[in-house]
């Protein structure tokens, strides 16, 4: 498999899309949002009233229980730093997921829509190289957008609590685990599914649908750390790593056997 | 060596068998015309030739190499015009141009001057920076045709190439066709246009409901159905109805019919009994003014194939 060969289906696709000013409007819009949402909630627990007046002894045990590394901090730097490692990471997973997922579902289906993709079935490409292609194509751009508004995130939330901690503590290890490692790997995988699902789906419509399936694992992960019913620790979070890693590998290497050149030019 | 064979193709959608037991051959450097109706299978055929779908039996092969066996080099022979331009609209006609060239591996600096040479000999040569969706039906066909010539194949497969077209751009790319095929490539043209596969071709096969009918050049499938019966139409000042009686009787005349007031049809087992024919009707006062052997055109060929006799 050449890799510039799938890098070039997938610079095709960037030129086509972000054409669109809406298109590039939502992908920066999603992640300015999640830095925002990020960096105003742990400003308002760290500056703002006393989480402490909210929170019951219980909700405090509860909630020293799920971070159990947070044990010596105070209220207000156990609440911001909760934000840091539940919401945050959280918030970046969803939008490294929906940021790109018009482009995702649009991948085959939309050059089906289009009547584009007869010449690209033609060309001397393998199966291989053209789904990598389509999967890097929504891939590339999430990756690079969720790692400049990570940084940003980094950098704001440090300048706003550097005071509270008494140093630069931002992102802890397992922020940076699921932000840097697991939610690349996570979104992968995710694309590599919707982008297959475009290949069978009819319309790009159908093809959306699919990436809606992909948030219910992570909105399961977000509520049981929220309810206290799930202590994720860093261990955990390596082995995910891991095991999503290997999937997105093996994922690529079945993704040729299941993708079919003829199911996408035969009308359905 | 022949630079497309196939051979028994065959190809089921479901339960509609769309190609059965295709086979013909086109050799280098001819143009050779698939024609026939819409749904016949001309398109399932190109499809399996350019690798996109694999046939239930029977093989083929594009400048010696197999279909099945090796896609990749198959691809990189044959210069590919689907039915519809299938252009990214919203890139320019030479962004379009570049990323084909690119994944036929075109080295840059050809690339640049094969882009700027084809898109002058298809007269866009100051087109190349407009947005595709900007260009008339016409002119995006042109593009892709400098698309399917972009990395310089020996052989270019043709879906329709004019249909959609108002008649100056359909002669205009059938003038194209001409050239390129002049330059020295091979043609397998898709259309159901007899105008344009009794102008273009120099061989055609006829393929409906997935069969291929007949194969041969025009002039000889012509010649085919002409068979050992010639027909001549003799015109007359005045009235011909009088004088038919006189030439039904006459030796090698098979058929007599009146086809208009002046005129009549004469079918002859042997074309020299014209003369006989023409000299009796003269003896009987009949005031000829023309005859005129009546040749079936390649239409009459292809409805007796297509619709039978």
């Amino acid at each position: 498999m050449r890799l510039d060969k799938a890098l070039l289906i997938a610079k095709k696709d960037w030129k086509d899309a972000f054409s669109s000013k809406a298109m590039l409007a939502s992908l920066v819009l999603s992640f300015a949002l999640t830095v925002a949402v990020s960096v105003l909630l742990t400003a308002a627990l760290a500056l703002g009233p006393d989480p402490g007046r909210y929170m019951t002894e219980e909700e405090l045990t509860a909630l020293r229980a799920v971070l159990p590394e947070a044990s010596g901090m105070t209220v207000r730097q156990l609440s911001a730093y909760m934000v840091g490692v539940i919401i945050m990471p959280f918030l970046f997973m969803t939008m490294s997921l929906a940021a790109t997922s018009i482009l995702t579902a649009d991948s085959f289906a939309g050059e089906r829509e289009r009547k584009t993709i007869e010449p690209l079935l033609a060309a001397p490409i393998s199966d291989s190289e053209l789904f990598l292609g389509k999967v890097l194509a929504s891939f590339l751009p999430t990756l690079t957008s969720m790692y400049v508004s990570f940084g940003l995130t980094c950098l704001l939330i440090n300048m706003l609590t550097v005071g509270l901690f008494g140093c630069l503590w931002f992102p802890p290890l397992k922020t940076v685990l699921m932000v840097c490692v697991l939610t690349p790997a996570y979104a992968f995988l995710g694309m590599c599914i919707v982008v297959l699902g475009s290949a069978r789906a009819s319309t790009v419509k159908d093809a959306s649908n699919y990436a809606a399936i992909l948030f219910f694992p992570l909105l399961a992960v977000f509520m049981g750390q929220v309810f206290g019913s799930l202590v994720v620790r860093t261990a955990h979070l390596l082995l995910a790593a891991i095991v999503l890693v290997a999937l997105d590998f093996l994922f690529v290497r079945l993704a040729r056997h299941a993708f079919s050149r003829e199911a996408l030019i035969v009308a359905r | 060596m022949n630079a497309v064979e196939a051979r028994g193709l065959s190809k089921r959608f479901g339960p509609k068998l769309a190609l059965k037991d295709v086979s013909f051959d086109v050799r280098k450097g001819e143009i050779m015309g698939l024609l026939g109706p819409n749904g016949a299978g001309k398109t399932t055929t190109v499809r399996i030739l350019t690798g996109i779908l694999r046939p239930d039996s029977g093989s083929a092969t594009v400048m010696g190499h197999d279909v099945l066996e090796e896609p990749l080099e198959i691809r990189r022979c044959i210069g590919y015009l689907p039915e519809t331009p299938c252009l990214y609209e919203r890139l320019t006609v030479e962004e379009n141009l570049a990323f084909y060239g690119r994944l036929y591996d075109v080295p840059e600096e050809e690339l640049r001057r094969r882009i700027r040479d084809l898109l002058a000999l298809v007269g866009l040569k100051d087109r190349a920076g407009e947005k595709v969706g900007a260009l008339s039906k016409g002119l995006k066909q042109r593009v892709a045709i400098v698309r399917a010539l972009v990395h310089d194949p020996p052989v270019l497969i043709l879906d329709q190439p004019t249909s959609d077209l108002d008649p100056a751009s359909a002669k205009d790319i059938r003038g194209l066709i001409k050239e390129l095929n002049r330059s020295g490539k091979t043609v397998l043209i898709c259309t159901h246009n007899l105008t344009e596969a009794e102008e273009l071709c120099d061989r055609i096969a006829i393929i409906n409901e997935g069969c291929v009918l007949a194969v041969g050049k025009p002039g000889e499938l012509v010649k085919d159905l002409e068979g050992s019966h010639h027909s001549f139409e003799i015109s007359s000042f005045g009235s011909i109805s009088k004088y038919l009686k006189v030439i039904e009787g006459l030796g090698g005349v098979l058929e007599v019919k009146q086809v208009g007031e002046d005129r009549a049809v004469v079918v002859l087992e042997d074309r020299k009994a014209i003369s006989a024919v023409v000299r009796e009707l003269i003896l009987k006062g009949c005031d000829v003014l023309e005859v005129r052997m009546l040749r079936p055109g390649l239409e009459e060929v292809y409805m007796r194939l297509v619709r039978g006799p």
